[in-house]
């Protein structure tokens, strides 16, 4: 038993641990429950997308002021906001939405690798972009991802019930005279706003896994929206504690860890799940279990 | 399906307070709609009696369901201008659009009450929580179409009959007194449909103004006050007898029905292309 408790406390005797336990926390809990929006929605490769096109912007913001957050966090926002603006225009014209995506995302992306190929430490920078560097989170980095995390906590409280009718209905949205671009325009913003809280524990290139994988696995075990995104943090903070632990013992890179933990969640509810899960429906049709139990 | 009218919480009286009833509940004048190029409606007019049940009919792309964004207020129209009550239709969420089934996706995450109770929000404002007089008017409104035992099932347990009354139970819950419906009874059987009729001769009772898009002629005939026969333009509007003139049907279905002439009366032919949605081929 002490072995035990001894596993669990010795990593928090490092104050880059306790720094980045926190940090994963936040980001675990915001990116899972703007998440389940997200998942409702469809949006899960514009996200992915997203998250690839603040690239240029955090690069730029990196370039002005090294690793002081608040230039990233600036040109982080207005890539991905730009990006949006982009995607949206390029649909407008008449081509699909996919496509549009998919030029935007890539072209931000060989954007922003260009610009942080410029500076001569560029594959360690790039590495942390791309994948986090949640141990290297600094005080500040801290208070800032904790106010901007709980900004857009409670944004999604403050307009919970108009996002879940603009998810489901659009037409009922329109004909109850609810400000649907704004509240699209604001769930676009969210989106920026929690990508670039999130870029330095997991990266870009991992984020979608945090704003998807968590909903996902929520959407199989309740079939109501709140509970979605109570279950659907609570996954995402067991994911991202977990995941640091794992890295911190079997010494792999912390983000892929905290990915990784989430996925085995997604994979135990998909299989396991009492309602929707693929053994459980195998299980149920059995018909030697029907025979038997006659239930 | 009881009605408890005498203790309503659905006071539809208190709304109408603020409308002057001098006015016809729906009024349009000249409306018409381009898309790009093509037209969906042309100088169309008409004006809604309150209490009307109406059946607007057509072929698909005959501009039904653009009548209908225009006149809740979703689509602004080319040309014309839409009385509610004599304001225009921005101005009121007393209109409800009950949409189409297909349009939504039933595996969201909600039951039968949430769903219902999406249609209070435009009243709650931001920023609200529903109070317990929304519930109890969800509550109501879940009575009235028979289906408060079932408001915490999931909505993609549900039949397509109970799939609509949720939707019309949301309707009512919006406090709705002019509800525009799209195609509420295709997909339906024949008991489905007839729950329907049911909850629309209760909304008569309480004087709200049913407009139903539908494909069925027989029933539009059998079971509505008026009729709206539409194919871009507004070809006929009255009793079934002053609508289904062989003069107005070949013009509003030229080429996918036929008209045949019989010592019994004239019958008529559909080619079958009719009930499959709306595809907005504006033929």
């Amino acid at each position: 038993m002490p072995d035990l408790l001894a596993w669990l406390t010795d990593p928090l005797g490092y104050t880059f641990m306790l720094r980045g336990l926190a940090a994963a926390l936040i980001v675990g809990v915001v990116c899972a429950v703007l998440g389940t929006y997200i998942v409702l929605r469809g949006m899960a490769f514009f996200g992915d997308a997203i998250a690839h096109a603040i690239l240029p912007g955090v690069a730029i913001g990196y370039l002005v002021g090294g690793t002081n957050p608040l230039p990233l966090l600036a040109g982080g926002l207005v890539a991905g906001i730009l990006s949006a603006l982009g995607i949206g225009a390029i649909t407008r014209s008449g081509i699909k939405e996919d496509t549009a995506i998919g030029v935007i995302f890539a072209s931000m992306f060989a954007l922003g690798i260009a610009l942080i190929s410029t500076v001569r430490s560029y594959t360690v920078d790039l590495t942390h972009f791309l994948f986090g560097n949640v141990l290297g989170v600094s005080n500040s980095d801290l208070w800032l991802s904790g106010g901007f995390g709980a900004l857009v906590i409670i944004t999604i409280a403050a307009f919970y019930k108009e996002f879940m009718v603009i998810s489901f209905d659009p037409i009922l949205a329109k004909t109850l005279r609810l400000p649907i671009n704004f509240l699209n325009n604001l769930l676009l913003l969210l989106i920026a706003v929690t990508i670039v809280l999130s870029l330095q524990t997991v990266g870009v290139a991992l984020m979608a896994a945090m704003l998807v994988t968590p909903a996902a696995a929520a959407s199989l075990l309740t079939r109501r929206l709140p509970m979605m995104m109570v279950l659907s943090a609570i996954i995402g903070a067991i994911s991202a504690i977990a995941g640091l632990y794992l890295s911190f013992y079997v010494n792999i890179a912390s983000g892929p860890a905290i990915v990784l933990v989430c996925t085995s969640f997604f994979l135990l509810a998909f299989l396991f799940s009492p309602r929707q899960g693929l053994l459980m429906k195998r299980w149920k049709l059995n018909p030697y279990r029907l025979g038997q139990t006659q239930s | 399906m009881e009605l408890t009218q005498s203790s309503s919480v659905l006071h539809l009286g208190s709304q109408s307070d603020k409308h002057d009833h001098s006015y016809p509940v729906l009024k349009l004048k000249n409306i018409s709609v381009h898309f790009n190029n093509t037209v969906a409606l042309r100088d169309v007019s008409f004006e809604l009696q309150v209490g009307e049940r109406v059946a607007v009919i057509g072929p698909n792309g005959a501009g039904k369901s653009t009548l209908f964004n225009v006149i809740s207020g979703v689509l602004v129209p080319s040309q014309g201008q839409v009385d509610i009550y004599g304001h225009v239709p921005g101005e009121h969420i007393c209109i409800a659009y009950v949409s189409q089934r297909s349009q939504v996706d039933w595996q969201f995450p909600a039951n039968v009450a949430d769903v219902v109770m999406m249609g209070r929000i435009g009243r709650m404002g931001l920023f609200r929580w529903p109070k317990r007089a929304d519930w109890q008017v969800v509550e109501e409104a879940l009575d009235l179409v028979g289906m408060n035992h079932l408001r915490q099932r999931q909505i993609g347990e549900l039949s397509g009959g109970q799939q609509q009354r949720v939707f019309i139970a949301r309707a009512l819950a919006q406090e709705a007194e002019l509800m525009l419906m799209d195609e509420p009874l295709s997909g339906l059987d024949v008991k489905s449909q007839e729950d329907i009729f049911a909850i629309l001769d209760k909304l008569r009772q309480r004087r709200v103004t049913v407009l139903v898009a539908t494909h069925d002629l027989n029933l539009a005939a059998e079971r509505f006050d008026r009729l709206m026969l539409l194919n871009q333009t507004l070809l006929g509007f009255g009793q079934a007898d002053q609508v289904f003139t062989p003069k107005l049907l070949s013009q509003a279905y030229s080429g996918s029905m036929r008209l045949i002439e019989t010592p019994n009366g004239t019958m008529f032919l559909s080619d079958g292309h009719c009930c499959g949605g709306e595809e907005h081929t504006h033929a």
